[in-house]
């Protein structure tokens, strides 16, 4: 498996883990009484973090991962395909969830940080847009475009040009 | 000569983010054509990358090659081509510039050679001959 498969693995299993466990936390919300929420709602910070930030990594990941392909380095996969989009699902189901329980705690006087609730309705919109128009990847038409090594002589050339001075 | 950016023919390059491409339009809005500029990843032998700066697109209509007539410096083909390595060089990210062609094609010993691009390597892709040619941005 690739670097750039291992990480979306990797940022596909947080994105799981984050959406399992916020479920948990937010169904025992629900049923607790008021007190407890601003405890709750802590947690429910932090995991938002985590949210926003797993989210960064997984776009990031997917880029490097379109791109290795378009450039030759990387093979196509439709088991990375298919784990890439599912980040973005699961990722999206995870949001969700977290919007709805920011407008929970809204209504019970416990508002949440406008500027991360903005961060994550962007991130919302931009999920939306990557699995709208998801684009199978494919190598580059342009031969200019992919990576390549040079002929012995040509590296050495490649070489001496990088070292001169401006 | 109208000069609209980004959009381009060679889609998949743009979609994927990987160049920019620009579109030539004359005064009666005919595509004149097109001419981009990317960049690519070199494996070095030490396992090091390097990315250098290529010309992938170059392409002229067939009813303006060669025009308009008059002198060749005010050729449609010579005016995008040089507007292309001049991007590349007020940018100033790179200091070379790269490019691919068939060393069949007549661009490889006449018109490339006038701005200055020489044969850099050889290399068969997919069972087949191109050269990459080099061109200077210093001094």
């Amino acid at each position: 498996m690739s670097a750039t498969m291992q990480r979306g693995s990797a940022v596909r299993r947080e994105a799981e883990h984050i959406y399992q466990t916020s479920r948990s936390l937010f169904e025992v919300g629900d049923q607790e009484s008021r007190a407890i929420l601003p405890e709750e709602q802590g947690v429910f910070h932090v995991q938002l973090a985590a949210l926003l930030g797993v989210f960064a990594v997984g776009r990031n990941t997917c880029a490097e991962w379109k791109n290795s392909i378009f450039r030759g380095e990387e093979e196509f996969s439709e088991a990375g395909e298919k784990m890439m989009q599912e980040f973005f699902s699961i990722w999206q189901s995870a949001a969700s969830l977290f919007k709805e329980r920011a407008q929970f705690y809204g209504r019970h006087g416990l508002p949440i940080d406008p500027l991360a609730l903005a961060e994550l309705q962007a991130q919302m919109n931009e999920t939306d847009n990557i699995l709208r128009d998801w684009t199978r990847p494919g190598l580059s038409q342009a031969l200019a475009l992919r990576s390549r090594q040079l002929s012995p002589a040509g590296e050495t050339k490649l070489r001496e040009l990088l070292s001169e001075k401006r | 000569m109208n000069v609209m950016p980004p959009i381009a023919p060679q889609v998949d390059a743009i979609e994927a983010g990987q160049a920019e491409v620009w579109l030539y339009f004359d005064a009666h809005n005919d595509l004149i054509g097109f001419g981009s500029i990317g960049s690519e990843t070199i494996s070095l032998r030490d396992g090091s990358k390097q990315r250098i700066c290529v010309i992938p697109f170059l392409g002229i209509a067939a009813k303006f090659q060669g025009k308009p007539d008059g002198p060749k410096e005010e050729r449609y083909s010579r005016r995008i081509f040089e507007g292309l390595i001049e991007e590349v060089r007020r940018r100033g990210l790179f200091q070379h510039v790269f490019l691919y062609v068939d060393p069949r094609n007549p661009s490889f010993d006449k018109f490339y050679p006038a701005f200055s691009f020489a044969e850099f390597d050889r290399i068969i892709e997919e069972g087949r001959e191109w050269i990459i040619m080099h061109r200077s941005l210093i001094g």
